[in-house]
């Protein structure tokens, strides 16, 4: 477990990311973005704060470090691989969740205090998405969708489909206390195609998680047919998650 | 001898000549249903404060450090096959790993079972 002392404790507020340094990077390989990503705790400053990362990978299946311990894990791996799916391990907690050119991952990290706690850094990256989407005129709720690919609480949807998974991980870096809460964005994905791919994933391995494809959807499915799409979209989120960390 | 607790939430106890050591209650409450543990190898080396295992709950994912410094001399095995016993007993059978300490007066540094209560009462 992780604390320290001398350190602020992460506001929920929505003004908790405002002035948070934010970068948008597209990445050759999956494992180059998880990477960059699982070091984004190196990033942030000596006052504590948030610093965010979004990015693109080619498509792969992310699965936690429980998952490794399924009877069949690398007869899975095959599998996948023969399907074009590279699978790579998280350090952050949770299942298998698929990542592709069409979904964006979002991690927000921060020092956290002794009394910081995993819900309230959980609930400020929510916040967050959840101006991004009523920035599109989208009222998410969130809550776990049982249903779907990597189930959690705070999973956020828009007219009952699950469009954004989070996990968290806490460690400490140069003897500080940091988090790092990450979220999948299904941006232009067809949900039911992921939902195979991680079924094909735990049928194989031996374990019992199953999908149901109707549980995910995607944000530009909730978007009106003549809004942006594909790289234009990425684009635009990452825009606008830029201008709400702006301060 | 007494637990002793860090203010990361780990306790350790002295046992004949090794020491055992695991998370707390307030952190497995903090965590929820640990689903996961990753425990260290047995002859590892570990260094006061160093990572010592991985902790993974339906939350969040965490290491967990070592209390203090010494040679793991055995790990509580039951955890791979039932992480949930963290949450059972956390401070009893839901241990992580025992050593042998390398520096015994590093269980100074650490609080006593009333200082870490009144620490948890801070929080």
């Amino acid at each position: 477990m992780t604390a320290v002392d001398l350190l602020p404790d992460p506001a929920t507020t929505l003004a908790a990311t405002a002035g948070a340094p934010f970068r948008f990077e597209a990445f050759d390989s999956l494992g180059a973005g998880l990477e960059a990503q699982q070091d984004l705790a190196r990033a942030i400053g000596l006052d504590g704060g948030p610093v965010l990362l979004a990015w693109t990978a080619p498509r792969g299946l992310i699965v936690g470090r429980a998952d490794t311990r399924l009877p069949h894990f690398e007869a899975a791996v095959a599998r996948l691989a023969a399907e074009g799916w590279s699978v790579i391990v998280r350090r952050a907690g949770g299942s298998a969740c698929p990542a592709s050119a069409g979904t964006l991952q979002i991690a927000l990290a921060r020092a956290v205090g002794p009394r910081a706690t995993i819900d309230g850094t959980y609930q400020e990256l929510v916040d967050l998405l959840g101006r991004l989407f009523a920035g599109y005129g989208l009222a998410a709720e969130v809550g776990e969708k049982p249903d779907a690919f990597c189930p959690g609480r705070y999973d956020m949807s828009v007219g009952g489909r699950k469009l954004v998974g989070i996990a968290q991980h806490w460690r400490q870096i140069a003897g500080r206390a940091t988090a790092t809460t990450a979220a999948t964005l299904l941006v232009e994905e067809d949900g039911a195609a992921l939902s195979r791919i991680v079924d094909l994933f735990y049928e194989t391995a031996g374990g019992t998680l199953r999908c149901a494809p109707e549980a995910v959807g995607s944000l530009r499915a909730a978007l009106p047919a003549t809004s942006l799409s594909g790289a234009a979209l990425l684009v635009d989120i990452a825009a606008r998650l830029e201008a709400l960390t702006a301060g | 001898m007494s637990k002793r607790y860090t203010k990361d939430h780990e306790w350790i106890e002295i046992a004949g000549d090794e020491a055992v050591f695991g998370i707390s209650h307030y952190a497995q409450e903090q965590l929820g249903d640990v689903v996961f543990v990753e425990l260290p190898e047995v002859g590892k080396t570990l260094e006061k404060g160093g990572e010592a295992a991985v902790v993974e709950s339906v939350k969040a994912a965490s290491e967990v450090y070592a209390p203090v410094s010494g040679t793991v001399t055995a790990v509580n095995e039951a955890l791979v096959d039932n992480p949930g016993k963290v949450n059972e007993a956390p401070e009893g059978e839901g241990w992580f790993a025992k050593i042998a300490l390398s520096d015994p007066s590093e269980l100074d540094g650490l609080m006593d079972e009333a200082a870490y209560k009144a620490f948890v009462e801070t929080l």
